[in-house]
């Protein structure tokens, strides 16, 4: 089973940022794919929104299995709604992971061969690892 | 209901939100970005075209298209709960040009479990939920003792979300400011408290 991770950001660029830095800690295989606003999106550039998600999960068509992993609160609303939209709940999970630490340690999970649910255990350990120690 | 208020409903949230849009920027400039207004707006806007130009005859048809449209164009929160929550909504409406009002009532209560399940809030919280769901439970109870509901309840929404202001914010952004959060209205539920205000202008 390959699986994949979604970054969903209020920012494209953010989004954008964290894939190149998973990558480059993980290597380039883990297949991790951006989603964010872009200046011409339907919402103005403000905010993501769930059919920008429901896109990115049906362009991400090289994987069995994702994992989600996003920024701020309603980053995960539109995630929930378009997993639901998109009929893919037995496929996708939602990470409650802080975003750039999160999306490193999943993506060094996928790069070991994890299993989703490995993958989404190490995403929410990431908010127990302390940057200065114990 | 029939699908002419039903329409109808939607054009006079759109009228109200766009004639309150100052006020709910204003509102979310204190405790988040400060685009509710312009962001429920756009949204309501496209909602109001849409519905122009689809065919008639189906209220789950018109109630799908309107949470489609509001989750493709309303960007944040209000965009992915008033989506998702609509499609609920539409889900509980029947395939035809008319419902009952308990069965509106009743669509509107799936309504209010879809959002409880997508935002996880409940009364109390600083959200669109302390607006909806007493609003809900008032027009449930209206019904079940008979009573005309909307004569009861249309004046009750702008109350609710008054009370918005001395809660501390537990869901979204405004999260974030904790105890700084109270002494603000909080915007969603100012839009919502709009929504049932339309809703009023078409109920019996």
């Amino acid at each position: 089973m390959s699986i994949g991770l979604l970054v969903v950001s209020h920012s494209k660029h953010l989004a954008i940022g964290v894939v190149e830095l998973a990558h480059a800690l993980a290597g380039d295989e883990v297949a991790l794919m951006a989603v964010g606003p872009e200046a011409d999106s339907p919402t103005d550039g403000l905010g993501v929104n769930a059919s920008m998600v429901v896109e990115a999960l049906k362009g991400f068509v090289d994987v069995d299995e994702i994992g989600v992993i996003g920024d701020v609160g309603s980053s995960f609303l539109a995630a929930s709604a378009a997993i639901e939209l998109a009929e893919v709940e037995d496929r996708v999970r939602i990470i409650d992971a802080p975003m750039v630490e999160g999306a490193i340690a999943c993506a060094m999970a996928v790069s070991m061969g994890a299993s989703l649910n490995d993958v989404v255990a190490a995403g929410e350990n990431a908010w127990e690892v302390r940057k200065l120690g114990t | 209901m029939d699908e002419s208020s039903f329409r109808q409903l939607w054009r006079s949230f759109a009228t109200l939100i766009r004639e309150h849009k100052d006020e709910l920027n204003e509102l979310d400039a204190a405790i988040g970005d400060a685009d509710h207004g312009s962001n429920m707006d756009r949204g309501l806007t496209k909602v109001v075209d849409a519905l122009e130009a689809s065919p008639e005859g189906s209220l789950r048809a018109d109630a799908k298209l309107v949470g489609m449209t509001l989750m493709g164009t309303v960007g944040g929160a209000s965009g992915a709960l008033w989506g998702s929550a609509m499609l609920k909504f539409a889900a509980a409406l029947p395939d035809a040009p008319t419902v009952s009002w308990a069965d509106f009532v009743a669509a509107l209560d799936a309504f209010v479990q879809a959002l409880a399940q997508r935002g996880k809030a409940t009364v109390g919280d600083k959200t669109m939920m302390d607006v909806f769901i007493p609003m809900v439970d008032e027009l449930q109870t209206a019904l079940t003792a008979g009573e005309p509901p909307f004569d009861t309840v249309r004046s009750h929404a702008r109350e609710y979300s008054e009370r918005t202001y001395d809660m501390v914010a537990k869901r979204g952004r405004a999260a974030y400011l904790g105890e700084r959060s109270v002494g603000h209205v909080d915007p969603g539920s100012r839009s919502s408290a709009l929504w049932f205000e339309a809703l009023g202008a078409v109920g019996p």
